[in-house]
């Protein structure tokens, strides 16, 4: 067995309901996220994932199955304020989780919570201001930012209290490709320092970028591995009303004009580096 | 000539006019849409617009400069708001603020209910624009709004405004959080609105595959100007407007941009998926 999960999803079932009826979201999902690891989950809308991410910290908690934490139950509510700070979540919308008039306050805002002395308040501020890259508008009010910068000021709120899990719940949505870029860049980085990621996304392109990608349907699991074996899926992935990355439909295309050229590639910089090869010419291919 | 459908001539809007807070938000915007013209408009958090479409139905009336939509004046002592909300359906960023019955076939039916038709008129109305943004009426009519996901709530908020059977029709952000096949269903119905229908777009998004597949013109805006105006093929072919007004062009440009920086003779202007393979195909063959 390998070493215990960050977080364990076990039997998960969980409905919404209303008016004497339910309507079920997630029906059986059991999964794992490891430490350090950098999870991707897509899905058509409706499919459950974003009711699925706000169980990874206890914001919905399961009518059958459970959510382990670090070994916390999440429906224990003793355990809950602990499970919030390992496992922060960014949601959809810039504007809706800034609370602070100044940004420095809004980063510090959580950790008024977890009685941290202020000494120390000011130091984790700074650190979590440095690793979103946002270190010279400390000082700013948020609401003339841009949604990228809004949204690196909303993880440097969760990195303040030093957690081990970063849920994305569609953070780049509301974003163009250059909020988009500069949100990217802070989940390498975090994900290089051995923070967990997981991210919702209908971005194929950012979920090319994980370890492993996990795809929803109707709330259970239909497809799972890396980005590859998954992208690899097509047929499988456009009846689950998903595509693959913009790299990817370039390459496939290229390969159909071209077929010695490799129609598995998804991330843009593999897409980039293949053409070098093909047309620096004499780049001998020796492996294999 | 025949008279454009909008007209818009040096519209300046100040905020908070004569406080210490004022905030100047547009200055001296000039633009024009043809009937049955598709027009994206792009820019940075507060580049004025949001404040720009807000004056298309007369949620903001001009302080100075003129706005005239088919022939309505809106800058006179007393515009026919009543009138001009007949013309423009606006559908705002957040869906979840712009629903609030119960149902969803309530919800699309409010618009077409209050504007007085009869029941039988608006129950065809509600059907047409929920099949129309791909919500199954018979299936969806009777469900609980707050039971949809994210995207289902974007596209009930689209529906109820497209059963007012706009002739212009004004979007922030329309795909925003939706998955890949409700993205591409959606622009698909918004060109055959636009297409076949000849309504009139008019759309504000930070997506630029959508501004690729729909636009015929795109304005970019920047500090409450008109910053530049081109088709999509000269805005994103543009290296230097880009970037100096932080945009993210596509992502097939930003691969042919990567290659076009590696000393690869490509036209970093070719955003479609199928030229920006073309665009590969000839420098592979060129090699050979």
């Amino acid at each position: 067995m390998s070493a215990s999960p960050l977080i364990e999803v076990k039997d998960l079932y969980f409905s919404y309901r209303t008016h004497g009826e339910t309507f079920p979201v997630l029906r059986g999902i059991t999964l794992r996220v490891n430490r350090g690891e950098h999870v991707a989950v897509i899905g058509h809308n409706g499919s459950g994932k974003s009711t699925l991410a706000k169980h990874l910290n206890g914001l919905l908690l399961p009518d059958e199955g459970a959510v382990w934490v670090q070994g916390l139950d999440t429906r224990e509510k003793k355990h809950l304020r602990e499970i919030r700070r390992r496992v922060g979540m960014v949601f959809q919308h810039p504007d809706n989780q800034l609370v602070a008039t100044i940004v420095e306050e809004d980063v510090a805002f959580g950790l008024e919570n977890l009685s941290v002395p202020p000494e120390e308040m000011a130091d984790r501020v700074t650190d979590a201001l440095r690793a979103v890259g946002m270190e010279d508008f400390r000082k700013r009010p948020p609401h003339h930012l841009s949604g990228g910068q809004k949204q690196r000021v909303a993880i440097g709120g969760i990195l303040a209290m030093r957690p081990d899990c970063l849920v994305l719940d569609e953070a780049t949505s509301m974003l163009d490709s250059f909020g988009r870029k500069e949100i990217l860049q802070v989940v390498r980085r975090l994900h290089g320092e051995g923070i967990a990621v997981v991210s919702v996304t209908h971005h194929m392109s950012e979920a090319a970028e994980a370890d492993r990608v996990i795809v929803l349907e109707k709330g259970r699991i239909a497809l799972e591995g890396t980005p590859r074996e998954v992208f690899r899926e097509r047929e499988q992935l456009s009846r689950l009303r998903l595509d693959v990355p913009e790299a990817g439909r370039i390459a496939s295309r290229v390969h159909a004009g071209h077929p010695g050229f490799p129609d598995d590639l998804y991330r843009r910089e593999e897409l980039v580096e293949a053409v070098e090869r093909f047309t620096c010419g004499k780049v001998e291919v020796n492996h294999g | 000539m025949r008279e454009p459908f909008l007209t818009i001539r040096n519209l300046s809007h100040t905020y908070m006019k004569g406080t210490p807070l004022e905030h100047v938000a547009l200055r001296e915007v000039s633009l024009e849409a043809g009937r049955g013209e598709c027009l994206a408009i792009i820019g940075h958090t507060g580049s004025g617009k949001s404040t720009l479409i807000q004056h298309l139905n007369g949620l903001l009336l001009p302080q100075s400069g003129e706005v005239t939509v088919d022939g309505l004046h809106l800058s006179g002592p007393k515009p026919d708001v009543k009138a001009l909300r007949r013309k423009v359906g606006l559908v705002f960023q957040n869906p979840e603020d712009q629903i609030f019955e119960k149902l969803v076939g309530d919800d699309v039916a409010y618009g077409p209910f209050k504007m007085g038709y009869p029941l039988q008129e608006v129950r065809e109305r509600v059907r047409w624009a929920m099949e129309l943004v791909g919500i199954s009426f018979d299936e969806y009519k009777d469900r609980p709004t707050f039971a949809l996901s994210g995207g289902q709530k974007r596209k009930v908020a689209l529906a109820g405004v497209l059963a007012l059977k706009p002739d212009l029709l004004v979007l922030d952000e329309p795909t925003a959080g939706l998955d890949p096949y409700s993205r591409n269903e959606l622009l698909n119905r918004i060109r055959e609105l636009n297409r076949k229908e000849k309504m009139t777009v008019l759309f504000v998004t930070h997506n630029m595959e959508e501004v690729a597949t729909l636009a015929d013109r795109v304005c970019v805006m920047a500090e409450g100007r008109v910053a530049a105006e081109g088709t999509p093929r000269e805005i994103f072919g543009d290296t230097r407007l880009l970037a100096e007004h932080q945009l993210g062009p596509p992502e097939a440009v930003e691969i042919l941009h990567a290659l076009h920086r590696r000393g690869h003779p490509v036209n970093p202007g070719a955003y479609l998926t199928e030229e920006a393979a073309g665009e590969i195909l000839s420098l592979i063959r060129e090699r050979e």
